[in-house]
């Protein structure tokens, strides 16, 4: 099967307007993550919820994502909640419509961006033993890609200071990083005894309620904490994914992003009369790329 | 594990607190600890717990005593408050669940819009992109053909909505190529569509449907945008007759270019409306705009029996743009009223006029006999009048318990070509013949109507649903081909009359019925559907002026007794029941799919010019078969198929048919015509996204079996072709690749393609079979590369060697046919508002006696202004005046001159008159 992607591009760059706050260009993941093979590998003692650089911390839409942070007696786990429940409806859809040939590629919450992956929403990092696991999903018909990697729990050299905010009810204070290339300024929160944060945050006496980088292109603020416990869950389908070093994994998103059109051999097409295609030449766009992780 | 973190500037001497952190039974708890000065609850310093609970705090801090403060998930927050001194503290904390307040900054809210997928249309506009075609482009998934017609990854779309509404009922393209980008907001794609309300929770399809949502401001208000332009060019006379044939030097195309639209839009929530006029004599094929990309509901195809055709100049292959010589108008009126809250009435109308000149030189070197070849030259010029009015009218009732939609559809044409013509032809060979020149005139009027009249209602009783779908039609071609040939009208001594007169009249009838159902089991998928399907086809048909060659008896196959009959009066129908099945099997990368459909398949003949009544009934089995396998990069597929076919409308008339003037053609030879056809392909493919390197590999093969093969013989340059009771079989064999591979430097891609193909088959001609090979090679390459942000080159180039030769005859008959094209274009985004293109093409053929080498340029400059567009358009720079293709068909060679539009200038102003 020719999996070759076609289209009529004209462009010679696409508008960065078009993009998430980091830039670069790829299309959301078409396949959903199986929701009927899943375990629970803990149950949440904490859970906390995430706006992923929001331009309104009230309202949802004004997201690129919802993450949540789930921390269990073993394992934490920091997630998309947005990706999560449009994989949970689109399994449920798949289920109720058994006639489908394909699911919706998108479903709940319709966020900024939606429609645009990034390695920020759909990655799974699980925290167990020391060890942090991050599970990613690659964007649209580049999924045979889809890979893993585990390393030592990053750690942030953090300076504390003594300037305060309030956040969603907490007292937090300051305390500043280098980490991977980038200037962080974290907001943690005394008060509540878990020393983790959004994303591979953490460190910090009290959890992280807010991170942003200095360059304000990136910001994890909490909207909300949750007491009642969940179960913690991981899907069978991430030991197929296939087992590569962090620094390949960030190679690959990275040139997914700055290229996607070279990568998945996009090319311009023309339909013929008859319905058929011809494919053209081949389409290659730069979008400039700025990643959390410059290194 | 003793981290220790200091604030503030001023010089203190550093106490050490350390101690072990301890639940109520003496236990070590994972905890941290952290020191804060009293009263500021300022954290200045922490240290996590070892494994036996041991902590060591080290600080500096000015207050008198500090808060130490013990915390984890087990423990919560556990404070003590000491001296600022080093020394010992120990806790003894006590298991508790942390107590948090739940907090929210509000409820998170699910915006369930499952099937839709939003574009921003401010998000994809670019520069120069003025309707919202340009930009639907650019997003995604979607592709955009010429014409309009969009498909979503890969898929034709099945419905497009303005808010929601269909108004242009499949003629999108007015859509795509008149609502200005920038009034709308949003493209919705809407996957697994189902339009009828009452299915929505039912049945599922895989439909893809595409919704513009208007920004407010273009909502509920009138807007009229209007273009006009004008150019010049070299001008030449337009009617027939006005001078006469000469040796093809002439230009084509009129002196002032102009052309004209004007689109007026109204969009509100219970009215929506859309009319428009385009005209231009610039080559610009505006029709296209009207074409059907999808029917509002599945009418039945109408399709009367027409094999006849005026002989045109035609085949150049270029963009008919630069081979047409048009007057052309269309106009359209498309209206939606919603007259109730379920139900709307739609109705569409449409018409096109045309009148379009072209002229040409058509040369063929036909096979006769294996040391005989029949050269033809025709010079011809033609003009096409056309009449096409159509329209629709339907009311659909769209609720949640059911659904009904009527629509009746009409279609009227009166079309008609004229052409003049002047050939020559000639025998070479041991015994040449100089059939001299003829002139001839070709009238072909072909009027068509068609209507046709569908219902389907659907009604949900309970649980169940009932979905009746009934379509019926009509269509009528009362059709002429006239054909004066000077030496024939000499001979005969009439004068003013024709030489061959074709009457036809075709009715064709036509209904239909069909549903399907899907299964699922585990990793199976298992469909069935029943199609039933009746065509009738009445043909009445008389031709004049020929006199058919003697039955010879072996090869004609009617009754030894008549000569060949010049008419036909017959019913040709069919009745279909299909019973379709289709398995498919998925796991990991495994995809395996069979088909298997039965169709019992009834036919009756009626000829009443034989008296011959017969009726046919057969089972016919269609199997296919594919499997696919993926694995990381790599991927392969392998598949095969085999159908067969019994009788058509073209192989069931015992009466001679002019095809065209030169060619008199007869099909029945007392029994249907059988083709059996067996088609297998492989293909394995490579595809790395993190070297950007792609390659694939296809091959295939494939087999057909005819129980009759067509006999050609000559009369001069006029062919007889009669279908012959004599088995055939066909052969090719393809193998083909495609590799590419991009690059970082300056977006790079190369690419590089080829195939090799193989075919085998035989051919009739007097008499004598001849079994006969052609072989195809192409290769290419091409690339892209975008030096600077604002500048693009565009790189290809094509060669092809084409050949053909008979298993027994002699090299002076394998000719190679060799075509090559580069083409270089250019993309340059002066400032913001400016956009320039530019393209250099080269066209060439090695058999043509001159101007092998057919160059091509053409430039077009955009500027936007703040109220206007403007654009101007400098086309075939090099004044290319005609342009010659080469094709082979099977053992004949064809060589086709166009005439072209010279070099000519055209400006254009676009603005919004509301």
């Amino acid at each position: 099967m020719n999996k070759r992607i076609i289209i009529i591009v004209l462009a010679a760059c696409i508008k960065a307007s078009a993009q998430p706050k980091e830039g670069g260009h790829c299309p959301a993941p078409i396949y959903a993550r199986d929701f009927s093979k899943m375990e629970v590998v803990d149950t949440t003692r904490l859970r906390v919820r995430y706006a992923f650089c929001a331009e309104k911390i009230d309202d949802h839409l004004t997201y690129i994502d919802l993450q949540r942070l789930d921390v269990g007696r073993r394992i934490t786990k920091y997630y998309s909640q947005f990706v999560y429940q449009s994989d949970s409806l689109r399994s449920k859809y798949a289920k109720e419509h058994p006639g489908a040939q394909a699911v919706p590629s998108w479903m709940g919450v319709q966020c900024r961006e939606h429609d645009q992956w990034s390695e920020y929403e759909w990655s799974d990092y699980f925290i167990e033993n020391g060890q942090l696991t991050e599970y990613c999903q690659m964007p649209q018909w580049l999924h045979r890609y889809n890979s893993k990697y585990r390393e030592a729990v990053p750690k942030q050299e953090w300076k504390l200071t003594n300037e305060t905010q309030t956040i969603i009810g907490y007292k937090c204070q300051k305390a500043t990083c280098h980490f991977r290339g980038r200037d962080f300024i974290a907001w943690f929160a005394p008060a509540i005894p878990v020393k983790r944060g959004p994303w591979k945050f953490g460190g910090l006496p009290g959890l992280i309620l807010k991170v942003l980088d200095k360059d304000g292109l990136y910001t994890f603020e909490a909207i909300g904490i949750e007491t009642r416990p969940h179960p913690i869950t991981r899907f069978k389908e991430f030991k197929n994914y296939t087992s590569y070093g962090r620094e390949k994994v960030w190679k690959m998103q990275r040139s997914f992003h700055e290229n996607w059109f070279k990568a998945t051999d996009f090319h311009k097409a023309t339909i013929n009369p008859d319905g058929t295609t011809t494919i053209g030449e081949a389409v290659s766009i730069f979008t400039p790329y700025n990643p959390l992780e410059l290194e | 594990m003793l981290v220790i973190l200091v604030i503030g500037g001023r010089m203190q001497a550093q106490t050490v607190i350390e101690g072990t952190v301890t639940d109520s039974l003496g236990q070590a708890v994972d905890a941290y600890v952290t020191v804060s000065p009293k009263g500021t609850g300022s954290i200045i310093g922490f240290a996590d717990t070892d494994a036996k609970g041991y902590y060591k705090l080290q600080f500096k801090s000015a207050a008198d005593s500090v808060v130490v403060t013990a915390a984890g998930m087990a423990i919560g927050n556990v404070a003590r408050v000491v001296a600022n001194k080093s020394q010992r503290v120990d806790i003894r904390a006590r298991q508790k669940a942390i107590e948090l307040k739940e907090v929210s900054v509000k409820a998170d809210k699910i915006r369930q819009h499952g099937d839709t997928l939003n574009y921003t249309v401010g998000a994809y506009q670019q520069q120069g992109d003025r309707v919202i075609g340009d930009v639907l482009k650019r997003m995604p998934g979607i592709e955009v053909s010429e014409s309009g017609a969009i498909k979503f990854n890969g898929k034709a779309i099945k419905k497009f909505y303005v808010e929601d509404m269909d108004l242009l009922q499949g003629r999108y393209g007015l859509a795509t190529n008149n609502i200005n980008a920038s009034d709308v907001a949003t493209v919705q794609v809407l996957e697994h569509h189902q339009p009828i309300k009452a299915l929505q929770n039912k049945s599922l399809t895989d439909d893809v449907a595409i919704n513009l949502k208007l920004k407010n401001a273009a909502k509920g208000t009138v807007a009229i945008n209007t273009m006009v332009g004008g150019g010049w060019q070299q001008s030449s006379p337009w009617r027939i007759g006005s001078r006469p044939l000469t040796d093809g030097q002439t230009v084509i195309g009129q002196n002032p270019l102009w052309t004209a639209e004007i689109v007026g839009m109204y969009f509100a929530k219970k009215r929506q409306n859309m009319t428009l006029y385009k005209g231009n004599n610039t080559g610009d094929d505006v029709s296209r705009e009207l074409t059907e990309h999808y029917s509002s509901i599945n009418s039945v195809g109408l399709y009367p029996f027409c094999p006849m055709n005026a002989v045109m100049p035609n085949g150049s292959g270029l963009p008919q743009k630069r081979t047409f010589d048009n007057h052309s108008h269309i106009a359209t009126m498309n209206h939606l009223e919603k007259v109730g809250e379920d139900s709307e009435i739609t109705m569409n109308i449409a018409y096109h006029h045309d009148d379009i000149r072209r002229e040409g030189t058509s040369e063929s070197d036909r096979f006769i006999s294996e040391d005989s070849r029949l050269l033809t030259s025709e010079t011809l010029i033609s003009q096409t009048h056309l009449n096409d009015l159509s329209g629709n009218l339907r009311y659909m009732w769209n609720a949640k318990d059911g659904f009904l939609a009527n629509v009746i559809k009409f279609d009227g044409s009166w079309n008609n070509d004229k052409v003049e013509g002047l050939l020559a032809s000639q025998l070479n060979g041991p015994q040449p013949i100089n059939y001299g020149s003829e002139r001839t005139h070709q009238h072909f009027d072909r009027p068509s109507l068609a209507v046709s009249n569908t219902t389907n209602l659907i009604k949900n009783i309970g649980k169940h649903t009932l979905d009746l779908h009934f379509s019926a039609g009509y269509a009528q071609r009362p059709n002429t081909l006239a054909v004066g040939v000077d030496s024939l009208n000499m001979q005969q001594e009439v004068f003013n009359t024709h030489a061959y007169q074709q009457d036809i009249d075709s009715r064709h009838i036509n209904a239909n019925f069909h549903t399907n159902y899907n299964f699922h089991f585990g990793y199976f998928t298992l469909s069935y559907g029943i199609i039933a399907n009746a065509s009738l086809h009445g043909i009445t048909t008389d031709l004049d002026g020929f006199t058919p060659p003697a039955a010879s008896g072996s090869e004609v196959g009617s009754s030894p007794s008549d000569t060949p009959s010049l008419r036909n009066d017959l019913w040709y129908n069919t009745y279909e029941l299909t019973l379709g099945q289709h398995y498919k099997w998925e796991r990991g990368g495994w995809r395996i799919s069979l088909g298997c459909p039965l169709n019992l398949y009834t036919q009756t003949l009626d000829d009443r010019v034989r008296d011959d009544k017969h009726s046919y009934v057969h089972l016919l089995v269609s199997p296919t078969f594919s499997t696919s396998y993926e694995w990381r990069d790599w991927s392969g597929n392998i598949g095969a198929s085999y159908y067969r076919n019994v009788g058509d409308p073209g192989g069931i008339y015992s009466g001679y048919i002019m095809n065209n003037y030169r060619s008199f053609q007869r099909s029945y030879v007392e029994q249907l015509s059988e083709t059996d056809r067996i088609g297998t392909s492989a293909s394995i493919g490579y595809r790395s996204a993190l070297n950007a390197t792609f390659f694939r590999l296809n091959a295939n093969y494939n087999h057909t079996r005819d129980n009759q093969i067509y006999g050609y013989s000559y009369q001069g340059a006029t062919s007889v072709v009669q279908a012959v009771d004599q088995a055939t079989t066909a052969d090719s064999y393809n193998l083909s690749f495609d590799f590419s591979k991009g690059f970082d430097w300056l977006q790079t891609t190369l690419r590089a393609f080829g195939g090799y193909g193989h075919s085998h088959s035989e051919q009739l001609i007097a008499d004598q079979l001849y079994p006969f090979n052609s072989r195809t090679i192409s290769i290419g390459a091409g690339g892209t590369i975008t030096p600077l942000p604002w500048l693009n080159f565009v790189l290809s180039s094509g060669y092809s060697w084409n050949s053909s030769y008979t298993d027994s005859g002699g090299s002076d008959l394998l000719r190679t046919v060799r075509t090559a094209t580069q083409r270089l274009s250019m993309n340059v985004y002066i400032t913001k508002q400016m956009t320039l293109s530019a393209a250099v093409e080269d066209n060439y053929t090695n058999l043509t006696a001159e101007n092998r080498h057919a160059w091509f340029g053409d430039i077009k400059a955009k500027y936007k202004l703040r109220r206007c567009d403007l654009e101007l358009q400098l086309n075939n720079l090099f004044d290319q005046r005609h342009y010659t293709r080469v094709t082979y068909s099977g053992l004949d060679i064809y060589t086709n001159t166009s005439q072209l539009r010279p070099r000519n200038i055209l400006a254009t102003v676009r603005f919004k008159l509301l």
